[in-house]
């Protein structure tokens, strides 16, 4: 009878401590979903910052934008511009800063700095595309870290059969600054034929292509192509484009090759009446700074950030106090989508992320990854972002075009002298 | 004592309860049959039996409105926290129309408040020490994000207003649940049932004892019974702590929603 008992009584202790088993807390699901993902999580202890890599050209106007908006997102995650940084789910938002100086080593090599520590949740960067194609996008995403540039435009970084699966950006697609480009030039400066000088990179050359194939589906000529290097005279490729005596020239270049390009065809006298357009990187005061007057009358065309910007938050809080903590206007296009960058990287994290009681976290990279891909009708400073599998988040844009010396950078009351809406699917025919 | 007695555990307290009661009767009964002799045991029988309505009446009213008024609070304090949520769920709605980083702020301060009530919050009211709740610091700091918001100039008047609606309807309902929580048991009340519990049972005793042990098994019924009643007032006076607590699913529900995005609208939900 005691035997029967004890026997009973163990019985049910098993069946307690088997459903006991059976139900596991939130945070040992998370631990063990995680196991299946490849180790692909971070546990963030109590009081633990969230570590955000950067890896920007911080040099060049476009890199440091980025940069400060990212600092402006941290500061807001409290809910104020005070300069004092909020908390993210009760952590602290540290950031790594890396840099890269646009070339595929230079990313490369951040990216690999950046992985040293382990608790890395993801990358805002790079600034330029040649620093992410089959560069710091690569070495990132084999390591399932998330990336998410602010500037990359080029076409090839979110082409379906060369993306890379944790690459997102929030910049717009250069498929549309080309037509919109050669829209233009072919419809408002009336150009016949068209010149193009890049750089053998991932965005001025792509750039350079993008725009090209527009202005000749819209009826012009664009055979005057013109190569440099970054750093090289701009010489070479200016004759071989005097030659063809284009009606415009169109520079998808970075600094230092914009300045210099424009200077050499300033120079040039076959090219004398030959109107100059220089693409968003270029858009800084650095241009106008180094060659005055000469610079008068450049045309640049970008993303029009006010555009698709709530007017109020962007130009009654988030304007105003970006001046105050930097001293000045926001020196390129994409402070806004820099904002836009990390707001949909702390939304994400939020969605993705497990709480485990006391405070502590787990932050699984693939679900951020999965939570980047729920975005779809972000209202941001840049515009609408929707973001796909491709990793491109802005699925449409409003090309500006200002004329020297009336740029927004210059001059606050700039106005665009050509503006046009394209989306993505009308520029690659799918709209 | 009255504490320690609401916040246990149904079972326990039903065990509890039942053995006191039991022990109660078990000792009156022994006192009668010890003290009561053949002719004295007919007389108080047949005395005892012309009251037996009047006690139970008397009893039954008295359990019956405790019972009453201590689940109506249940109910109403359930009531109170589904406020809570419908509040805090409109609050998540209108800051889906503020712009896209103050809409993830006021969400994410929401999703933290709720959290932090999920934690703590029915301990802190139950153990009566609202003031030490985790919720507190948290409702406060949702508060200054959403009024700092509503008081800039780019909101228009109605995104401005309906947040600040919800605010304070959260607000409101988590301090009408302190106040239901600071709400005791009315001690006076409960002690003259247990007294008219403990009448009924003599009475069913005396009346058990002079029909004889074969009808013992009536007054064991009267017996439960009284035990089973003190046991139910008990353990629905306390919502926060004991038996039968307000339910905290609508939070956590809310809280899964929020943490899940189904509160922005640009989150697409699969």
């Amino acid at each position: 009878m005691i035997a029967r008992t004890l026997a009973l009584a163990a019985a049910v202790v098993a069946v307690l401590g088997l459903s006991a088993c059976g139900t596991p807390s939130p945070g040992q699901s998370a631990r063990a979903e995680c196991a299946r993902d490849d180790g692909a999580c971070i546990e963030v202890g109590v009081g633990r910052p969230i570590y955000i890599g950067t890896l920007l050209f911080e040099t060049d106007s476009g890199g440091m934008d980025a940069k400060r908006s990212l600092a402006m997102a941290v500061d807001y995650l409290d809910g104020q511009f005070d300069t004092i940084d909020g908390q993210l789910l009760g952590h602290p938002v540290v950031t790594l800063p890396e840099a890269e100086d646009c070339t595929p080593k230079g990313g490369s090599d951040g990216a690999k700095r950046l992985l040293l520590e382990p608790d890395l949740v993801a990358v805002i960067g790079t600034t330029c595309s040649a620093a992410s194609f089959d560069a710091a996008a690569k070495v990132l995403s084999e390591k399932s870290v998330l990336m998410i540039s602010p500037s990359n435009t080029s076409p090839s970084l979110t082409d379906p059969g060369l993306r890379e699966r944790y690459y997102f950006r929030t910049a717009a697609n250069d498929l549309i600054q080309g037509a919109a480009v050669a829209s233009f030039e072919r419809d408002r400066l009336k150009a016949r034929t068209a010149g193009v000088i890049s750089v053998p990179d991932a965005y001025s050359r792509v750039l350079g292509d993008a725009f090209a194939t527009r202005f000749e589906a819209l009826g012009g000529r664009a055979d005057a192509r013109g190569s440099m290097s970054l750093r090289g005279s701009a010489a070479g490729a200016v004759a071989k484009v005097a030659a063809a005596r284009p009606d415009v020239v169109f520079l998808p270049l970075i600094e230092p090759a914009c300045t210099r390009a424009v200077k050499a065809i300033r120079d040039t006298p076959a090219l004398a009446a030959t109107k100059i357009v220089v693409s968003e990187s270029c858009q800084t005061p650095k241009l106008s700074r180094a060659l005055g007057a000469a610079a008068n009358g450049v045309y640049a065309s970008g993303p029009d950030a006010k555009a698709g910007s709530r007017d109020g938050f962007y130009t009654g809080l988030f304007l105003p106090a970006y001046r105050d903590r930097f001293g000045g206007a926001p020196p390129s296009v994409f402070h806004a989508t820099g904002f836009d960058a990390a707001n949909l990287l702390f939304g994400a994290i939020r969605r993705a992320s497990v709480r485990l009681p006391g405070g502590a976290l787990i932050i699984d990279r693939a679900k951020v990854r999965s939570a980047m891909l729920d975005v779809e009708g972000y209202q941001g400073l840049s515009g609408v972002l929707t973001c796909r599998p491709t990793g491109d988040c802005a699925q449409g844009a409003r090309i500006a075009v200002y004329r020297s010396p009336a740029w927004p950078q210059l001059s606050a009351g700039a106005k665009p002298v050509f503006s046009q809406t394209l989306t993505l699917a009308e520029v690659t025919g799918q709209g | 004592m009255m504490n320690s007695l609401v916040s246990m555990n149904v079972w326990v307290l039903v065990a509890l309860i039942t053995a006191l009661t039991l022990l109660v009767s078990g000792a009156m009964a022994f006192a009668f049959a010890r003290l009561l002799g053949g002719e004295e045991r007919e007389k108080a029988g047949n005395t005892a039996a012309a009251y037996m309505t009047a006690l139970g009446s008397l009893f039954a009213i008295l359990t019956g409105f405790l019972i009453n008024s201590e689940y109506s609070t249940l109910r109403d304090t359930q009531r109170i926290v589904g406020m809570e949520i419908a509040g805090a769920s409109r609050l998540a709605y209108a800051s889906a129309s503020l712009p896209a980083a103050d809409a993830e702020l006021v969400q994410d301060s929401l999703t933290r408040y709720l959290e932090n009530v999920q934690a703590g919050e029915w301990q802190a009211l139950g153990t009566g020490s609202a003031t030490r709740s985790p919720a507190i610091d948290s409702l406060r700091a949702l508060e200054r994000s959403v009024s700092t918001i509503a008081s800039r100039a780019y909101l228009n008047d109605t995104e401005a207003s309906s947040i600040a609606r919800a605010i304070e309807s959260v607000t409101s309902a988590r301090r009408q649940r302190v106040v239901i929580a600071s709400q005791s048991l009315p001690i006076a009340l409960f002690a003259l049932s247990v007294i008219a519990g403990i009448a009924l049972v003599a009475n069913a005793l005396l009346v058990s004892v002079r029909a004889g042990p074969r009808y013992s098994l009536v007054a064991l019924g009267i017996i439960l019974v009284v035990a089973l009643d003190l046991v139910a007032i008990l353990a629905i006076s306390a919502p926060f702590r004991g038996a039968f607590q307000v339910d905290i699913a609508p939070v956590t529900e809310l809280v899964n929603e929020l943490r899940a995005g189904q509160y922005l609208d640009w989150v697409r939900i699969r």
